[in-house]
């Protein structure tokens, strides 16, 4: 490994833009989102539906919707993915890059056995033949913690529960060793027990691998035990990034403050509402030229409205895109 | 004072029959539910947690006689629903209405907001024609749409929380005494469901509503119940008023349920 490679982060995306096609005519979904992600760190996305939380997710795996177009610049490993031909591509996804989605009954395909599945990447990426691939599927299910996994290797999906198959699809992801994890609400779908025994093997198997995992979620619960660094989306920008701990603390942004403001706490006085946002998120097609969060903000001047507020530093490695985050209380 | 009974289940139990898996024998029985029961009060909410499969929503099934229970009995002030001829079950049916989780399924992708609404008056309530936007529209406004704008537009053109609200004012429009609730924010954001919640709560002071409000959402839960019945496998496991059960719970069943949830750090 030269030493640039070393030196430089494992994930690095700059000024990332995506416009879609839609009936309205080309929307950006991403206007512009720029993040690094180290070797073996964890970074959470965050924010509502339609935020580009999962767009970003589909650019780096190569899947954007059809007609959608981008610029920006997506280095992996010190290289350009943007660049990249659709074969090259394909030996880097399901092999260094791996995905694990919201819903693994819609993840995986009802007609194949889990084990045929959980071979698939390994005869595909690492040339195994069937008995050495079938092997390794088994180990993998073994530590996913997969009950009876020999015995399940010939079962369908529709024959395990919903944690089980979440399980099936992170022996998938798993399956090459990835150098990164992106897991799109991973969680989403399971019972709240289920969902921490999920969490608990994704943050043993990372421990234990150097995997670096890029989380998406709108669960601030969630992000707030699981990882490290944190980026708060909004109208397809970040608008505030940094330590998970101190983006919790200082919650900088008002669209960060208004998230925290509306969750229901356990112990909470009932007779007081929950605190809202005023408004509702606008829709891609239109998408103001300044801040999108303007319209709901209490703090709002007319200065907000007329470009994208610059990236203002809070601390160290602690930004916020907000040009009133001083007046806050 | 006492608030008068609106709901009593008695020994409620609901068993279905697993598909065959020899050709001379039938399949093995699966109980939903298990000896449930509850008395629910006007104006108050009855909080119903447990995992999936625990029979949370075939209790709602059954509150709302949309399946008959294979043993004991819904009583719905006073009167067993399943023993009304089908004529008087459509009529009582005005009483009690149900909101469901998902309000992108839950809507007919095809009808208009005015017909969606209004669609209970006519089938249950036999309320003229002319007056029924009129009532379409009053719901609209008492879930914070505007009428004037929404009511010919069709579900594709809203938000998830504009169309939950939708689906609320469907509810709301026969003026019931009941709402079952089934995951009624689950699939909806942080800050819409903030806004789902505090509607509910209001509508519940203004109206005298009684909610029946099945979450696996325990902060959710605690936020809009009185009552609660923690369901494990289809048995009630543990039950009291909201605040002792999540403060001081006695089952193994509810610590571990309370022990999920991500514990915040800040």
């Amino acid at each position: 490994m030269n030493l640039g490679r070393a030196l430089s982060p494992l994930l690095d995306v700059n000024h990332l833009r995506v416009t879609l096609q839609t009936a309205h005519g080309p929307a950006e979904a991403l206007r512009g989102v720029s993040f690094a992600l180290e070797r073996g760190g964890t970074l959470g996305l965050i924010g509502e539906s339609g935020c580009g939380k999962s767009m970003t997710a589909l650019a780096l795996m190569g899947l954007l919707p059809e007609g959608a177009t981008g610029s920006g610049s997506i280095r992996f490993d010190g290289r350009e993915l943007t660049t990249l031909d659709e074969d090259t591509l394909c030996k880097l996804r399901g092999d260094r890059i791996a995905m694990v989605f919201q819903e693994p009954m819609t993840a995986l395909n009802p007609l194949h056995p889990v084990g045929r599945q959980i071979a698939e990447p390994l005869r595909l990426h690492r040339g195994l033949d069937a008995a050495a691939a079938r092997a390794e599927a088994l180990r993998l299910m073994e530590r996913v913690q997969l009950p009876n996994a020999r015995s399940r290797q010939g079962a369908y999906p529709h024959q395990l529960s919903g944690g089980q198959r979440q399980r099936v699809v992170i022996a998938i992801a798993l399956a090459c060793g990835p150098d990164l994890l992106i897991a799109d609400e991973p969680t989403t779908a399971l019972d709240t027990t289920v969902q921490r025994e999920v969490l608990d093997l994704l943050d043993e198997l990372r421990q234990g691998s150097g995997m670096a995992l890029l989380l998406i979620s709108h669960n601030l619960e969630l992000m707030a035990a699981r990882v490290e660094q944190l980026a708060v989306m909004y109208g397809g920008v970040i608008v505030e990034s940094g330590p998970t701990r101190a983006v919790f603390e200082r919650r900088a942004h008002p669209y960060t403050r208004g998230l925290f403001a509306a969750r229901p706490r356990l112990g909470a006085d009932r007779a007081v509402p929950l605190a809202t946002i005023a408004g509702r998120v606008p829709a891609l097609h239109e998408m103001p030229p300044g801040c999108a969060f303007a319209d709901r903000c209490t703090l709002a001047i007319e200065a907000c409205r007329s470009a994208l507020p610059p990236a203002a530093s809070v601390n160290e490695g602690h930004s916020v895109r907000c040009i009133r985050w001083h007046a806050a209380p | 004072m006492t608030t008068p009974v609106l709901v009593e289940a008695i020994g409620l139990g609901k068993r279905y029959r697993l598909p065959r898996e020899l050709l001379l024998t039938p399949g093995a029985v699966a109980h939903a539910l298990d000896d449930v029961s509850f008395r629910l009060s006007a104006g108050t909410t009855l909080g119903v947690v447990g995992e999936s499969g625990s029979g949370k929503s075939t209790l709602a099934r059954l509150v709302m006689a949309l399946e008959a229970p294979s043993a004991g009995r819904v009583l719905f002030e006073g009167r067993d629903l399943q023993t009304l001829a089908p004529e008087a079950l459509r009529h009582a049916r005005r009483d009690f209405q149900i909101v469901f989780q998902d309000p992108f399924s839950s809507l007919d992708p095809r009808m208009s907001i005015a017909r969606t609404v209004a669609e209970p008056l006519e089938r249950l309530a036999h309320v003229a024609h002319a007056e029924r936007r009129e009532r379409a529209a009053a719901m609209l406004e008492a879930v914070g749409l505007n009428a004037a704008q929404d009511l010919d537009k069709v579900p594709h053109e809203f938000s998830g929380g504009q169309r939950q609200r939708i689906a609320i004012a469907r509810a709301l429009v026969t003026h019931p005494k009941l709402i079952v609730a089934d995951e009624p924010v689950s699939a909806l954001d942080v800050s819409v469901q903030a806004q789902v919640l505090n509607l509910m709560r209001d509508l519940q002071q203004r109206l005298g509503l009684a909610y029946l409000f099945i979450s696996h959402d325990i902060a959710v839960v605690e936020r809009m119940a009185d009552d609660l019945l923690v369901l494990q496998q289809g048995r009630v496991v543990e039950r009291g008023r909201s605040v002792d059960v999540l403060h001081a719970p006695v089952h193994a069943y509810t610590r571990r349920l309370l022990a999920a949830l991500p514990q915040p750090r800040w």
